[in-house]
């Protein structure tokens, strides 16, 4: 008896955090739903400062019940003003234009002094330049009159991504860290700087004035830096500087935006940039940062890297939140030019760029690869139906942004997973895994399946999107080549993600069944939950709901049949046409061979520069 | 009258197949089964003993089976084409799902071959589609039917659905998905008794879809026409590895589909 009872206190003891923060959860949804009608402000100020408040206490008091609460909060204040429509904005004050400045300057001799310590002098050139455009515009332009942040709906989007997805990525992360060979100190930094990039990213996707923007943007691009190199290798830190020197190009041209911009007599507001005060190279200049951002091609190759990160910012930075910014960026911009020849121009970029990730994906040895290309692949469809800039397209992006975030944070805390219980990376480690773990492994077979197939969200993108370009391709013969890069990409990304199936059932042998800690499956239950009701709820207002609401019901009776049926028929082990050899299962990889990919990446140089010569002469015929 | 062919379709196809394996027949100078054979091996297989690998395996044939139902009616009662290719999308990793979900060799081989079948047919259907979008200014089976028939405007893509179909209908020389003497059916190999008569039936749809979509495009003559140059050609060729098949599909196939496509919208 007196046994039970210790062992039920036991269990209690685990429970406790996961139970404070369901209950917190609920309860402070109807807080903030009671709040949020007396001040929205106050709600979005919670949102950007209240990630900081929790990155400190962390630090000094890592406890872990209360980072669950506090995550919940969160969580369900991203939900709150996910629920409203009213506008907001905070106009600008001399005190936080200098404060800003001074924050920029302190960055970027960060970034000299981090490149002059490995001498790394790209690194070190880039901020130079940085710091000299930014000196320039310091002296050159003055602040006007305008609104420093600005609430708008792809914000509200946003806003739910970061804090309803981050809030569960950090929580894996809490757990997730604790079997890192790092010092105890190091461990809470690595939440710590997590929860500091949220609040960045809170902030990012409600900046109007350009250089708060520069400033985030560069921010997002140093916590990149740093937790790419978290893990002190000499491979992590190598793609760490790569992230690094690649982002700061980003950074480059926003501040080439700027001095552009003030040269052709424009404000340093986005809204009046893309009310139509700045020219096309503006624009295009912004787009630049956002192509990099998103690593369309011939960018890549720093998502790629980034992959050598723990998991949990592999899910966070490089695949739910962080390179979200490049079609939240497309989504603000896209009015000023979609309808122009440089738009044309990069649907161009980004139809090839969504078809060749998907192809150069099914050469990935590692699951982290795989999703990595995916996440380029799709990254570029969101940009494509934001750019496409019809009402239903921009909703689709942002549909597509949503589902994307959680079924590929789903699939890399799972990949997290497989590490953490096998210490397995590279696919064929990854055998059996079905049988290791049948319902974590479901929970990655429905990530993939909401990735591609009907009912769910992400297909819906891609399914609009096909139908948006067939919409405009009437006389304009390149939106061919732009449906067909994206057609071919939807089948290529079909073979990515099922061929990894072949891995995940096979073995002849059942495999020791492994139980997973409730830190590590509360987050994904909760992901999974999500894209679920995400999936359900919107049906509920899609048209062709017949069929769709006929679809799921088919996959959820197929599935609880599969959990709880046995088919009362005889079992008989595999026939294999009667042969009884043995086999060593291996992943299936397809390529066309290094020469054709080397002609690849000349072709999408030469269209970026491309881009770029085409921004330059149209916008200095303004 | 089509709501009947939609709920009668395994019936239908059944008949399809057994003209088919007729006609065959006499281009090989054979007598040929009759044609009721699909079903009295229907029968026959119902008497059969089931065993089954697992619950999941089973089920997901049925699954393939009734969602590619679902696609054959999507198409056949005026919905939006779009919507039946990716339902028949979702139908076919359903069989691929249940052709990993089981530790046999010759299963993964069919499965993986039924992936690279999906990547070399799925984006010609796709542009057919948009191209009847072109033309029809609709998505809908219905309004592209009301448009005639596409003989003269989209002959390449004829082309490309006639290579289509020979996929489809598991036809040489691109075969390769089932390729019996091969890989012994593939996903097939591992199912017995209801549960293979299930796959077996769901062959029967897979020749209706394909078939409808050839009917969309040339109406009773081109279903005719592509049906006696589907099974000339299956007796005239041999089988081309699944490599091969990609590089046909897209170095000929998806090409022509595209050279029609953007002869359409110049």
């Amino acid at each position: 008896m007196l046994l039970a009872n210790l062992r039920w206190g036991k269990n209690v003891e685990k429970m406790r955090p996961i139970i404070a923060g369901v209950f917190t959860k609920s309860i402070s949804i109807f807080v903030i739903k009671e709040c949020y009608t007396v001040s929205m402000q106050t709600l979005l100020f919670f949102l950007i400062l209240s990630p900081w408040i929790m990155a400190v206490g962390y630090l000094v008091v890592p406890n872990r019940g209360v980072l669950y609460g506090a995550l919940a909060l969160l969580g369900a204040g991203g939900l709150a003003l996910f629920d409203t429509t009213t506008s907001w904005q905070l106009s600008i004050n001399e005190t936080i234009v200098y404060l800003i400045a001074f924050l920029d300057a302190l960055l970027l001799g960060y970034f000299v002094w981090v490149g002059y310590r490995v001498r790394h002098w790209g690194v070190v050139a880039l901020a130079a330049v940085q710091i000299v455009m930014f000196v320039l515009i310091e002296v050159l332009l003055g602040h006007g009159e305008g609104a420093l942040l600005l609430l708008r709906e792809a914000s509200q989007w946003m806003l739910l991504i970061i804090n309803g997805v981050g809030a569960l990525i950090v929580a894996f992360a809490v757990v997730y860290i604790e079997a890192e060979a790092v010092d105890a100190v190091q461990k809470r930094r690595f939440v710590a700087y997590l929860l500091a990039f949220m609040g960045v990213m809170n902030l990012l996707v409600l900046a109007n004035e350009v250089m708060l923007f520069f400033l985030l943007f560069e921010l997002t691009t140093l916590a990149s830096f740093v937790l790419i190199g978290f893990r002190d290798e000499e491979e992590a830190r190598a793609n760490a500087l790569r992230a690094l020197w690649m982002n700061q190009l980003g950074g480059v041209a926003i501040l080439g935006a700027v001095l552009v911009a003030y040269a052709q007599g424009a404000s340093r507001y986005i809204d009046g940039w893309v009310a139509g005060e700045a020219s096309l190279l503006v624009v295009a200049l912004m787009m630049v940062a956002a192509l990099i951002k998103g690593a369309t091609m011939p960018f890549d190759r720093w998502l790629l890297g980034a992959m050598v990160a723990p998991t949990p910012v592999s899910a966070m930075l490089h695949s739910a939140t962080m390179v979200k910014i490049a079609p939240f960026m497309v989504l603000l911009f896209a009015p000023a030019f979609s309808h122009t020849a440089l738009g044309g121009m990069m649907l161009l970029m980004l139809g090839f760029s969504m078809a060749f990730a998907s192809y150069r994906g099914l050469q990935e040895a590692t699951l982290k690869g795989v999703l990595g290309y995916s996440t380029i692949a799709l990254l570029a469809l969101m940009m494509l139906l934001a750019l496409i800039d019809t009402p239903q397209s921009r909703t689709m992006a942002l549909v597509l942004m949503l589902f994307h975030a959680m079924g590929k944070a789903l699939l890399f805390l799972i990949a997290g997973v497989i590490e953490r219980t096998l210490h397995a990376k590279r696919l064929d480690a990854m055998q059996g895994l079905f049988s290791a773990m049948p319902w974590v492994m479901l929970g990655a077979v429905g990530a993939l399946m909401s990735l591609t197939l009907p009912p769910f969200g992400a297909f819906w993108a891609k399914y609009s999107a096909i139908v948006a370009l067939a919409g405009r391709i009437d006389g304009a013969a390149y939106m061919v080549l732009v449906l067909a890069s994206v057609i071919i990409a939807s089948a290529l990304l079909v073979l990515l993600y099922f061929k990894l199936l072949s891995l995940f059932f096979a073995t002849q042998n059942p495999t020791q069944r492994i139980t997973l800690s409730w830190g590590y499956s509360v987050p994904l239950m909760f992901l999974a939950a999500g894209a679920l009701m995400a999936s359900v709820l919107y049906l509920a207002w899609g048209a062709y709901a017949y069929v769709a609401w006929g679809l799921l019901a088919l996959l959820v009776v197929l599935l609880l049949l599969v959990a709880w049926l046995r088919l009362g028929f005889d079992r008989a082990t595999v026939y294999g046409c009667g042969e009884r050899t043995s086999v060593t299962w291996s992943q299936n990889f397809y390529s066309f061979g290094v020469d054709i990919e080397r002609s690849f990446t000349w072709l999408f140089g030469a269209m970026f520069v491309a881009f770029l010569v085409m921004a330059t002469l149209l916008g200095v015929s303004l | 009258m089509m709501v009947w062919i939609v709920l009668l379709a395994p019936l239908w196809g059944g008949f399809i197949l057994g003209a088919e394996r007729k006609i065959r027949a006499h281009m090989q100078h054979r007598m040929g089964p009759p044609l009721l054979q699909p079903f009295y091996d229907m029968a026959k297989l119902m008497q059969k003993r089931t065993t089954i690998i697992h619950s999941g395996h089973a089920l997901l044939a049925l699954g393939y089976f009734v969602t590619l139902w679902i696609a054959v009616g999507v198409v056949l009662l005026d919905g939006n084409v779009l919507w039946a290719i990716f339902i028949h999308l979702l139908a076919s990793v359903l069989l691929v799902t249940a052709g990993f979900s089981v530790p046999s060799i010759f299963s993964h081989v069919g499965a993986n071959r039924e992936l690279l079948a999906i990547v070399s047919y799925e984006p010609i259907l796709l542009l057919l589609g948009v191209a009847w979008y072109v033309s029809s200014g609709s998505w809908e089976s219905g309004a592209i039917a009301l448009g005639g028939t596409y003989w003269t405007s989209m002959p390449l893509l004829g082309v490309a659905l006639l290579m289509v179909v020979l996929l489809k209908t598991g036809k040489s020389p691109f075969d390769m998905a089932h390729a019996h003497q091969e890989i012994v059916g593939g996903v097939e190999v591992e199912y017995s008794g209801i549960f293979y008569e299930v796959l077996y039936m769901a062959r029967f749809l897979e020749y209706i879809f394909i078939y409808a979509f050839v009917f969309l495009w040339g109406g009773v003559v081109a279903v005719a026409l592509f049906f006696v140059l589907a099974n000339l050609i299956d007796n005239a060729t041999a089988r081309l590895t699944p490599a091969q098949t990609v590089r046909w599909f897209y170095a000929l196939g998806l090409p022509l589909a595209l050279l029609n496509l953007l002869g359409l919208v110049a």
